[in-house]
């Protein structure tokens, strides 16, 4: 039973295995090429590029002009609503998945539970859109 | 435990070492040819450039000899891992993908899917919502207004495609009564009557006479030619969960910069450019498994082909040609789709992200709830009917 969980183990491991690799790599390059860029030796540890990680920007931003209205309030625009009704749709969502693969089995009377349980969504979805929440 | 990883390691091999610098090189040529350029010429291997061939490899090099830096103010722990994980999801979600059915090699029977998972198609709903952290975390831990707007882009259309991205596959569930992909690709190696809705009402005289022709035709009962709507629905969602043309409004280059991938240079963004490809190899494999058939060739189920080559060289060795016929297959649509897909994604113009939200809540979800209705109504007439 948990041996079919093993491919996808496998595979997330490998992936961020692979990823974290990449960025060694990405490091070790830096490394190698950053002192050719200066002029300076190659070898010259003291000429290394930022390996560190240090903040070499000023600001989150460089260059531009600063926008006018910061992000978390542009959040609040109409992500909030459209976060709040991803929650009620998708945990009503996640109930369909189930009946639809054993819809065969449980038949007309199913499919009638179904529609009583989805009769709230589907009201909620019109009181939702009539109310602007999508505009 | 060996097998899995060698078939781990076999399909990572592929995604990464071929399908990543191809989609690369076909997405550049292709842009290259809509804006009237010669494209990719730079990357030259003794004076020649293959086509442009060698420009993936370049690209990857220039990119991960940059200069990585973060930016003051940022997240750093979040900064750090969310490349990561944008590049680990969608690999992980080709994991359940099946490149070919079950065989019987005698005393080997290999299964060519890394996770067959019972579930497996809920692992893609699940992805799709973890792929959220990926690039939602990137644009807020960067600090960046720009980013900080991409990101709040990304997360609306994400949480908003979700609901109708399940919703629309829920169809498919019930004509194919599984949740488990590699038995949804087994269904879809059979066929189907066209006109099997009137066969089961017993419409009189249908069948016979003028009708005759009409009543025979079979079709492969692919999930496209079952649910029509649910494909264009998936397409849909799966197009905007892709984040590329028509949508993708959260790195819309000409309005917030890069987006959530503003302020990242160097290996970290080289990652999030080939979790960008993934996306799209994944979006083909789906499309491919769920409605296309999968490994299937039409017309010629798996048996029907085993049995015809046994008959001159033996069960074992008609079984390895019918897997390397099916892998072959399979891999052919998933590239058949990209090219498809990069033709289209090159000459749509990019929706605005108010609209990406609109068209999930009021077009996708009406239609994938009525798709859901017609498909229950469908089945309960035809099992009642026969």
């Amino acid at each position: 039973m948990l041996a079919q969980y093993l491919g996808l183990i496998a595979t997330i491991t490998l992936a961020v295995g692979f990823a974290t690799a990449l960025l060694g790599l990405a490091r070790l390059l830096r490394r190698r090429l950053e002192p050719r860029a200066r002029g300076g030796p190659v070898h010259d540890e003291s000429s290394l590029a930022d390996e560190s990680d240090e903040p070499a920007e000023p600001g989150a931003f460089a260059c531009g002009p600063d926008p006018e209205i910061p992000p978390p309030e542009y959040a609040g625009s109409g992500l909030r609503g459209v976060a709040i009704l991803f929650l009620v749709f998708q945990a009503g969502a996640l109930t369909f998945y189930l009946w639809g693969a054993t819809f065969r089995d449980g038949g007309l009377g199913a499919a009638a539970h179904m529609a009583w349980f989805a009769l709230p969504l589907v009201f909620g979805l019109g009181h939702a859109w009539a109310r602007g929440a999508f505009e | 435990m060996i097998a899995v990883l060698a078939k781990t390691t076999l399909m990572l091999a592929w995604a990464i070492g071929l399908m990543l610098p191809g989609i690369h090189w076909g997405q550049a040529r292709r842009r290259a040819m809509m804006g009237g350029r010669a494209g990719p010429q730079a990357a030259q291997l003794s004076g020649g450039t293959i086509g442009g061939a060698l420009q993936p490899v370049a690209d990857a090099l220039r990119l991960l000899s940059q200069s990585d830096e973060i930016p003051a103010g940022a997240s750093r722990l979040a900064y750090r891992t969310a490349p990561i994980v944008a590049f680990a999801i969608p690999l992980s979600v080709l994991a359940i993908v099946p490149f070919g059915s079950r065989y019987d090699l005698g005393r080997f029977h290999p299964n060519l899917v890394v996770a067959d998972l019972d579930w497996g198609v809920l692992w893609l709903f699940a992805a799709a919502l973890f792929s959220l952290y990926g690039i939602v975390s990137a644009g807020w831990a960067s600090g960046g207004p720009w980013s900080g707007w991409g990101a709040i882009r990304a997360g609306g259309e994400l949480l908003s495609l979700s609901v109708p991205l399940g919703l629309s596959l829920v169809g498919l569930f019930m004509v194919f009564d599984s949740l488990k992909l590699s038995e949804m690709v087994r269904a879809q190696d059979t066929q189907v009557a066209v006109f099997a809705l009137l066969e089961g009402l017993g419409v009189e005289g249908w069948g016979e006479g003028w009708g005759a022709p009409l009543g025979a035709l079979r079709l492969p009962a692919w999930g496209i030619f079952l649910q029509p709507l649910a494909f264009g629905l998936f397409m849909a969602c799966i197009a905007i969960e892709s984040r590329r043309r028509p949508f993708g409004a959260s790195v819309c280059e000409t309005e917030i910069v890069a987006g959530p991938l503003t302020d990242y240079s160097g290996g970290r963004l080289a990652l999030f450019v080939m979790a960008s490809h993934l996306r799209l190899v994944v979006a083909a494999c789906l499309t491919v498994s769920l409605f296309l058939g999968g490994w299937s060739l039409p017309y010629l189920s798996q048996e029907r082909i085993i049995a015809s080559i046994a008959v001159y060289y033996g069960e074992g060795f008609a079984a390895i040609l019918c897997l390397a016929l099916h892998v072959v297959v399979f891999l052919a649509k998933v590239v058949a789709v990209i090219v498809l897909w990069l033709r289209f994604e090159t000459v749509l113009p990019r929706m605005a992200e108010d609209r990406i939200r609109e068209l999930c809540w009021t077009a996708l979800l009406p239609l994938a709830s009525i798709n859901i209705l017609i498909t229950a109504l469908a089945i309960l007439w035809l099992e009642g009917a026969t």
